[in-house]
């Protein structure tokens, strides 16, 4: 079993062609710019969607613990006489009270995913495990993958691989291609970003390189922390020098999640920090493509 | 001019109309010419009236020619001045305008469909004109009834008008110095077409005569399977040199612009002026404001199912046109680069219905029409299914939602206490089967009598429909094959949500009983907020869960089968065409205006689910709204629509025409019915509310047509933006 936080269809920007991304909870890093913060703690929690939120106060009604109250029209609710009961949520008639982790088997995440393989086979498709960090959940991963891969299905995790060597290498085994990140070459700016050194995910990216895996390289532009042309030539040399891959995607950082922290009721760390600009991005992109990489962008077609 | 500058100038002409035509502009010579004609032919039998009337506007109707035109045939539209307005509101005003037969004003056109091209095309006007004289004689030596003599003498002076008014197109386009029009309206002003540029003339003139005629009802005329009809035209032309394949393109290219140019500004969703609603809308626009339909692709007698001609009709729709509207036939035999290049088109917004003929045409086979006749079926405004020979004028059936609640409520207490959800559904079908043996009663008393009386009533569409000459019967009276019942099964969606709730709340988890749940949609929920919750968080249809998705499968089939049933006559033959259609056009918005609340949570009043989408809110992916609609038993169902929004990164580049075939290939491989698709992000949309100025361009797909979205009332607007916009 493994705490799901969402299994999303028909998503486009989790690999090749059209995928299902099933969402794992939990993650290790503490990125500033993470766009998904429901996924940071490995539990199931509480999510508030003020927007949503009709006022009738059936959640209120429904919480026996006295967690919920109502004030000015507005719901409010304390963590600490919860008792994790979720009645709120199955009361809430507009979704506004929503369960952040739901247990699911592998087999009922391959069940669910299963259901688009028709899409997957016509588009180069297939399935991604992402999170949170999805090497938490190896045997979740591997065991998944391996039903949908008996048919036929491609399979892709999105990873910080801040994992042990032993775990990047049973899923290597089991998944047809990696996507992971260098968030920074800069190890102090790292530890500030994510709360952790990038020499484990460095020596993994070298691994993976060295037992043959399909890895897709992903540089999150975020001003501040990797928008500059050092970093990006310092990342382009480290691929060259330790690895075989030589395409990198950049991805532009976004501020799209900015709801998600409000019905968390978690401040967004990264929500003084200015976008990337499209100038910025080509100027990466064509450093990336002297130094003789295929780049990707999601923003600019530098 | 060269073809290539001209198709060009009419392309620009397109464009400066859709952005800079005002919506109060309207058709005054149209109106005044109906007006006029209605007074010479005061007294007459109706179908002298028609035919006089018609002769008398077509002598008459301005025959414009512009310097640019590849094709002849436009309107007048222009914004009225003080005079032509107080006399056109004064034609409106009139009390008898509004009824809807032998509407003395605009006279009556039944319109809303394919006409007999194939015909016109093989015999041109000389062979209607001979065929009707023809007719004449042999009723005169029969000693036939007089009504008989005067329908057919009536179409006699109908097609004789025709031919007048193409003689004049061909003189004006002499004297503007356009030689070479003036000699192919010359040609088809009476002959039958001998090229593909002269069948496209004749074709464009022909509608443009129903459209001149045509008033109260929407002159929604379909053309036909253009890329089959004219392909030996097309390839004659090559072959001796007459024609390229580049300017066959910009005759297409013309074509289009004049179907275009046709439409007014506004659509139909407007509000209505005399209720105090905008100056535009479907009374000031009625006359044009109607899809043209161009049917291309799919299986033909030979089995091919695309030709050359498929392929290059295709290459010229223009994603900005708001008119035509091309009906894709896809099979599962398209060439690759046919059904990409389809994709490509889908994805730049352009004005397409994709049919699926894998399920259409077994449909129509299973409605009892011959196999040569269902392999050439069409589609005509709005997703009505059309084949050749074919009227309607009587349907069965209606929202499934209010079945459902009708025989769950009497009033505002529960009618029975069903002790299962089978006892409901046999209560729907019961419900169903008295409306279907009643309308079907009347069908066999009006088609299935044998003599049939002479026909009273004649209108143009008469005149083009196969059959009538022969049997000298208009198409309500016998003079066609295909009589057809529609039989509407209408929301889905909502019926199975409705279904799907009643399962689980009342029957499978038992949360309250039958009578608690009438109470609590007596008074919308208000004393049961509890339970709304429960009824809400019951599977919904859009969501690929089998557990509503059955419901929609068993209500459709529960209908069907009583459908099929009751087509079969006393002595065990099958003696009633349905056609099942599942279309709503609007309708949801007021169906559901006047519905209580129902047992999947949707308060009173709230709209129903449109046309074959799930209620809105219900999406969660694309992949499962299709996989959903999918298991629908579409081999039973003729037509309907499905609106599919989807955000532009979706299907952006490369990798996005990749995810558009592969969506569409996989829904229609599964058995999919339509679909038609608008490429729209909401924000997009919400610019284009707050700056209508700088998006007149941006087409959005309504049910079968389509419509600038500025110039659609805020309540159209913001339906369409409530729809799940699908992306991620």
């Amino acid at each position: 079993m493994s705490t799901v936080f969402n299994i999303q269809r028909f998503s486009i920007h989790d690999g090749p062609g059209i995928r299902t991304t099933v969402f794992l909870k939990g993650c290790p890093l503490r990125c500033l710019w993470c766009h998904n913060p429901e996924s940071a703690i490995p539990s199931s929690e509480l999510g508030y969607h003020a927007n949503r939120c009709a006022g009738c106060g059936l959640c209120v009604k429904a919480c026996k613990a006295g967690a919920r109250s109502v004030k000015d029209g507005k719901i409010l609710h304390d963590a600490s006489l919860c008792k994790e009961c979720y009645a709120c949520v199955d009361a809430c008639p507009t979704g506004a009270a929503e369960l952040y982790g739901k247990e699911l088997s592998p087999e009922e995440a391959a069940e669910i995913a299963l259901k688009d393989k028709r899409y997957y086979d016509k588009s180069g498709g297939g399935v991604t495990f992402s999170g949170g960090e999805p090497l938490l959940y190896p045997e979740f991963v591997c065991r998944t993958s391996e039903i949908l891969r008996r048919s036929g299905v491609h399979t892709a995790v999105e990873t910080s691989l801040f994992a042990s060597k032993d775990i990047v290498t049973a899923v290597a085994s089991c998944v047809d291609l990696f996507m992971v990140d260098i968030k920074t070459m800069d190890e102090e700016l790292h530890v500030k970003a994510t709360g952790h050194s990038n020499g484990r995910i460095l020596e993994n990216i070298r691994l993976l390189s060295e037992l043959g895996a399909e890895v897709l390289v992903r540089v999150p532009v975020v001003p501040g922390f990797s928008d500059g042309s050092d970093n990006i030539r310092k990342t382009a040399d480290f691929l060259i020098e330790n690895t075989r891959f030589r395409t990198v995607e950049l991805l532009a950082m976004h501020k799209l999640a900015t709801h998600k922290y409000e019905a968390l009721g978690r401040d967004y760390p990264a929500k003084d920090i200015p976008l990337p600009d499209d100038e910025t991005m080509r100027t990466l992109g064509n450093i990336l493509k002297e130094k003789g990489f295929t780049v990707k962008c999601a923003v600019s077609e530098s | 001019m060269k073809m290539q500058e001209k198709a060009s100038a009419s392309h620009e002409e397109i464009i400066e109309m859709l952005r800079n035509k005002s919506p109060l502009s309207t058709l005054t010579e149209h109106w005044f010419l109906l007006d006029e004609a209605w007074k010479e032919v005061e007294g007459l039998p109706q179908p002298m009236q028609f035919a006089k009337g018609l002769t008398y506007i077509l002598e008459r109707a301005s025959v414009p020619v512009a310097e640019h035109d590849l094709f002849l045939g436009r309107f007048i539209d222009k914004v009225p001045d003080d005079e032509e307005e107080k006399r056109y509101k004064e034609i409106w005003s009139r009390e008898e305008h509004l009824k809807p037969h032998h509407n003395p004003i605009v006279m009556h056109n039944h319109t809303h469909i394919t006409l007999d091209w194939k015909s016109i095309l093989r015999h041109g006007l000389s062979g209607y004109i001979s065929k009707s004289e023809a007719k004449l004689k042999e009723l005169r030596d029969a000693g036939a009834d007089e009504k008989e003599l005067i329908f057919i003498e009536s179409m006699l002076i109908a097609y004789r008008a025709c031919s007048t008014y193409i003689s004049r197109y061909s003189e004006a386009a002499k004297e503007a110095g356009q030689d070479e029009l003036a000699e192919i309206c010359g040609e088809v002003a009476l002959g039958a077409p001998s090229t593909f540029r002269e069948a496209l003339q004749l074709f464009l003139l022909i509608l443009n005569i129903d459209y001149l005629y045509a008033g109260n009802l929407n002159p929604t005329i379909c053309y036909g399977r253009l890329d089959e009809m004219l392909l030996p035209l097309y390839e004659a032309d090559l072959a001796a040199g007459r024609l390229t394949r580049e300017d066959a393109g910009y005759l297409i290219d013309d074509f289009n612009c004049k179907a275009c140019l046709t439409l007014g500004r506004g659509e139909h969703q407007m509000a209505d002026p005399r209720q105090g609603g905008n100056i535009t809308g479907f009374d000031r626009n009625n006359a044009y404001d109607d899809p043209t339909y161009i049917v291309i692709g799919g299986y033909t007698a030979k089995g091919k199912p695309s030709s050359p001609l498929t392929k290059l009709f295709l290459e010229r729709i223009q994603p900005r046109y708001e008119n035509p509207l091309y009906v894709y036939r896809w099979t599962k035999e398209d060439p690759e680069d046919v059904f990409e290049l389809l994709c490509d088109k889908l994805r730049q917004n352009s004005s397409i219905l994709v049919y699926n003929d894998e399920t259409v045409i077994p449909a129509m086979l299973n409605a009892g029409i011959a196999k040569e006749d269902a392999l050439e079926y069409t589609m005509h405004g709005c997703n009505w299914p059309d084949v050749p020979s074919y009227s309607t004028c009587i349907s069965v059936g209606g929202p499934i939602p209010k079945m459902i609640m009708a025989i769950l409520l009497d009033g505002s207490s529960l009618r029975r206490n069903y002790g299962s959800i089978d006892e409901i559904y046999e209560a729907v079908g019961d419900h169903f089967r008295a409306s279907v043996r009643e309308r079907f009663a009347a069908y066999r008393a009006r088609y299935r009598s044998d003599p049939q009386p002479p026909s009273e009533y004649l209108s143009i569409t008469e005149c083009f429909t196969e059959g009538v000459i022969e049997k000298a019967r208009n198409i309500f009276d016998g003079g066609v094959r295909y009589p057809v019942v529609y039989t509407l099964i209408r929301n889905i969606g909502t019926a199975a949500d409705i279904m799907a709730a009643l399962d689980e709340v009342a029957f499978t988890k038992k949360i309250c009983t039958l009578e608690q749940l009438a109470k609590a949609l007596e008074d919308d929920f208000a004393s049961a907020p509890e339970l709304r919750t429960q009824c809400l968080k019951a599977a919904k249809f859009g969501t690929d869960n089998n557990a509503v998705d059955k419901h929609a499968v068993r209500l459709m089939n529960t209908l069907l089968d009583i459908v099929d049933q009751e087509s079969v006559n006393e002595k065990g033959e099958k003696d009633v065409i349905s056609f099942n259609v599942t279309i709503t056009d609007m309708l949801h918005i007021q169906e559901g205006a006047t519905l209580c609340a129902t047992p999947d949570g949707r308060r009173c009043g709230a709209p129903l689910s449109e046309n074959l989408s799930p209620t809105v809110g219900n999406v969660e992916s694309v992949t499962a709204l299709l996989n959903s609609v999918s298991k629908l038993p579409f081999d039973r169902i003729s037509s309907g629509a499905l609106n599919v929004r989807l955000r532009k990164d979706a299907v952006k580049g490369d990798e996005g025409l990749v995810r558009m075939c592969a969506l569409l290939s996989a829904y229609l491989e599964k058995g999919g019915l339509q679909l038609q698709l608008s490429v729209a992000d909401t924000a997009e949309l919400r610019q284009a509310q707050e700056h209508p100025e700088d998006y007149k361009d941006l087409m959005v797909r309504i049910t079968g047509y389509s419509a600038v979205f500025v110039d659609m009332s805020r309540n159209s607007q913001e339906e369409f933006i409530r729809r799940d916009e699908l992306s991620v």
